[in-house]
């Protein structure tokens, strides 16, 4: 049977979009299950609960962070607290770079006039696309409501519909952003830009809710924006439905706006059109080096200006947490129930040397980042282009990691910076030696991820994106799980991360970090002997 | 005269499927070699492969008497390619583009490279991304001829083009074959290889079925296929070219 055009299009959406909606429906469902099952482990008695509920109640840091807390003396109130905190930021942002890449970055490949000329309009396409985007979010929603709802059910606490309340509501604020990705990526003249007007406002949506929680006067702001609409769903505690009407609302509006604004537009023409013309700026030009490096500067300070400033919060938040945790053994129970690391957080040094467990994750999604562009200058030919000039393999590809060591290498210290500043802002007393140690203790983890993700180029350059990023993801999960299932330490040894202690409040795994670094530099080497003889692919 | 390129027995496959069958052909030094054939024939596996971005399945090729494949950054120092797609960083100019371009190279003759953007009317100011598809392969000509090479390798290099910039490409063409440069052209426009080409190498299926001059491949097809009323001498390229490949089919 012939499908309408409509079908087609929408299809095409859809294939673009269901395999993240499964890896982050897969990711977001682990999540919930991890902090249900750290919960009950780590506050059995409903003595420990009340304590843990009144000592983070009464922190205005930890209400910024994570939002109010509600209800933390219950496993379904803890359990909607702490995936509200950040599940909906994650929502929101696959949202919207989903919609802008399907629609724009479609444009920008020149791949939405072959669909124009078919037999379909241009706001008809614009809709099918967002048609197969949403089809593709409900199955993210679906996989994470499975298990969520057999996590409540196993685990008890709360009820099934409890549970698809909590998916849906934090699920709730990717609609919203997809629409408003659809709307900039009608206005905006390339991909990029209409990811960063959209992610604009999603970060200012963040700090309003933010604002909102860390003052009660302030709460009114709230209701401002989708993040704090999502937020009002209050699932499990307090819930209500009323507020999906506004996100529904939002989500109609700037979909239909996208619509509309399609409809009416020239192909690869922008509302925001920005000059094509400027004056030669010739720096970082006279080698392949230099032109790796400034065709990445843009990405990476924002990579250390948002992990420095993640992190300054954290080292805020240091002294506070501290406090909870002299007094409330539970959440000492909790951090080593998530981490799998015994580590002592009673002192601010201790908690963010735990922090650090958790941005290696982070500086290693960095890593892979550049050898997935890499990747991309090959599939778009422009590596060809470059190696027709006389430059050796191994001066072009020598360029292309040693910008990601420098970039990975700043990312790392903007965090123990970020960290150090913090701590001393909050008067919590952390030296930077310790803070720089801590970053260099993920450094031999992050060099095998990079090693992998170069290694994936060299050898099988079409896959080598999904490679870099199922190591990264399957090595998360394998500790995550390994932590809540309390996994033999063995089985646990597999995952890179779990070599990332929690250093300086324990001692370094010295030995696992040396293998884990000379095996990262064998594989950029195994990278730079393959890329010397293989064939480069044609656009 | 030493040959300038040698391709011997030359074989590239993919898998199960021979992009190039044991190709043998010379290019002279100051000889313009013009490369046709259907899509598909092995034009630009051919191009690929004598610039070393792609290894031979088996065969050589040397280009100033160096391995093709593994002395491939000697013989960039003397080669300016066009590719049939250009391939170039949208968020740079086109000016900067080509000052990236002569800072690979290691050479650029600059008041040569202002003349070539005047003459191909190229507005190097705007941002690669911004540019139309001729405009693109106005700038990898640019950045081809630029360097002045001993060897220009163009892979259909005015396909984007209009028909006054294609004069102006003739003339580029023909100043560097006055300096003794050599040329590689790869082209589907059999109008445009019939003036320039010195020979003409026919490729077909993978595997090169002629080479010769024009006039040696108009003897070679013999009478009109076609039944054309005129005789073999007034024959044009494109009726020999469709002759010889329906010939062979």
């Amino acid at each position: 049977m012939t499908k309408t055009p409509f079908a087609v299009v929408a299809g095409l959406g859809w294939r673009r979009a269901r395999t993240g909606a499964i890896a982050w429906g897969l990711v977001f469902a682990l999540s919930v299950v991890a902090i249900v099952a750290a919960y009950s482990a780590a506050y059995g008695t409903p003595e420990e609960r009340q304590q843990l509920f009144r000592l983070f109640g009464a922190n205005k840091g930890i209400s910024a962070l994570f939002g109010s807390p509600r209800g933390l003396d219950t496993v379904g109130g803890f359990t909607a607290w702490r995936s509200m905190g950040f599940l909906p930021l994650v929502t929101a942002a696959w949202g919207l770079v989903i919609a802008t890449g399907a629609l724009r970055g479609e444009e920008d490949e020149g791949r939405r006039a072959t669909i124009l000329a078919g037999a379909i309009s241009r706001s008809r396409s614009t809709a099918a696309t967002l048609t197969g985007l949403g089809l593709a979010g409900l199955l993210l929603f679906l996989i994470t409501a499975v298990f969520t709802v057999g996590s409540a059910l196993i685990n008890g606490g709360f009820s099934a519909g409890d549970a698809l309340f909590l998916t849906l509501a934090y699920c709730a604020a990717g609609p919203p952003f997809m629409a408003l990705g659809a709307f900039t990526a009608q206005i905006a003249p390339n991909r990029r830009q209409a990811s960063g007007i959209a992610a604009a406002v999603l970060g200012v949506a963040y700090i309003l809710r933010i604002a909102a929680d860390a003052d009660a006067s302030l709460s009114w702001l709230r209701w401002l924006t989708p993040i704090g609409w999502v937020m009002e769903l209050r699932p499990i505690v307090d819930p209500r439905a009323w507020p999906l009407l506004l996100l529904a609302l939002w989500t109609i509006f700037f979909g239909l706006l996208a619509i509309r604004v399609a409809s009416g537009r020239d192909d690869e023409a922008a509302f925001l059109q920005s000059s094509s013309s400027r004056k030669p700026r010739t720096f970082l030009l006279a080698s392949s080096l230099g032109l790796a490096l400034r065709e990445r500067l843009g990405g990476l300070a924002a990579w250390v200006l948002g992990t420095g400033l993640s992190m300054f919060a954290i080292g805020l938040l240091s002294k506070a947490i501290t406090k909870v945790a002299t007094q409330s053994g539970g959440l000492q129970k909790h951090i080593e129930q998530t981490t799998s690391n015994p580590v002592d957080i009673s002192t601010p040094t201790g908690y963010l040397a735990v922090m650090f467990v958790f941005v290696v994750i982070v500086v290693s999604l960095h890593a892979v980042g550049h050898s997935n562009v890499t990747a991309e200058e090959e599939r778009e030919g422009r590596s060809a282009t470059a190696l027709a000039a006389p430059l050796s393999r191994n001066a072009w590809l020598g360029g292309r990691v040693g910008v990601g060591l420098i970039g990975c290498l700043a990312v790392s210290l903007a965090a123990a910076i970020g960290a150090w500043l913090g701590s001393v802002v909050s008067g919590a007393g952390v030296s930077l030696l310790d803070m720089l140690g801590a970053a260099a203790n993920m450094l031999p983890a992050v060099l095998l991820f990079l090693g992998i993700g170069f290694a994936a180029f060299a050898y099988v350059p079409r896959h080598a994106s999904a490679i870099a990023w199922s190591a990264i993801g399957i090595s998360y999960l394998w500790e995550q799980t390994g932590a809540v299932i309390k996994a033999p330490e063995w089985v646990l040894s597999f995952s890179p991360f779990h070599w990332v202690k929690p250093v300086p409040a324990v001692d370094p795994a010295l030995t696992a970090l040396f293998v884990l670094g000379i095996a990262g530099i064998v594989l950029l080497g195994l990278a730079f002997h393959r890329f010397n003889r293989r064939d480069l692919s044609s656009k | 005269m030493t040959p300038i390129v040698k391709v011997d027995q030359l074989t590239k496959s993919f898998g199960n499927s021979k992009a190039l069958d044991e190709v043998t052909l010379e290019i002279d030094s100051g000889e313009v070699f013009a490369l046709l054939g259907p899509n598909g024939a092995g034009k630009t596996t051919l191009i690929r492969l004598l610039l070393g971005l792609i290894s031979p399945t088996s065969g050589h090729a040397q280009v100033f008497g160096l391995d093709s494949w593994s002395q491939s950054v000697e013989i960039h120092k003397r080669v300016g390619w066009v590719p049939a797609e250009p391939a170039l960083w949208p968020r740079l100019t086109g000016s900067e583009t080509l000052t990236l371009l002569g800072n690979l190279h290691g050479s650029c003759d600059e008041p040569y490279r202002d003349q070539l953007i005047d003459r191909l009317g190229l507005d190097a100011d705007r941002k690669v991304g911004d540019l139309s598809t001729g405009n693109r392969q106005k700038v990898a000509l640019i950045a081809a001829f630029m360097t002045r090479p001993d060897l220009l390798v163009l892979d259909e290099p005015t396909g984007g083009l209009d028909p006054l910039r294609k004069v102006v490409f003739r003339e580029l063409m023909n100043e560097a074959r006055a300096n003794g440069q050599a040329i590689l052209l790869s082209s589907h426009m059999l109008g445009e290889v019939e003036g320039e080409a010195d020979r003409v190498g026919l490729l077909r299926q993978a595997k090169l079925v002629r080479t010769g001059t024009l006039e040696e491949l108009r003897v070679a097809a013999g009478p009109s296929a076609a039944g054309q009323p005129h005789g073999d001498h007034e024959r044009s390229l494109e009726e020999l070219f469709l002759s010889l490949y329906s010939d062979n089919d």
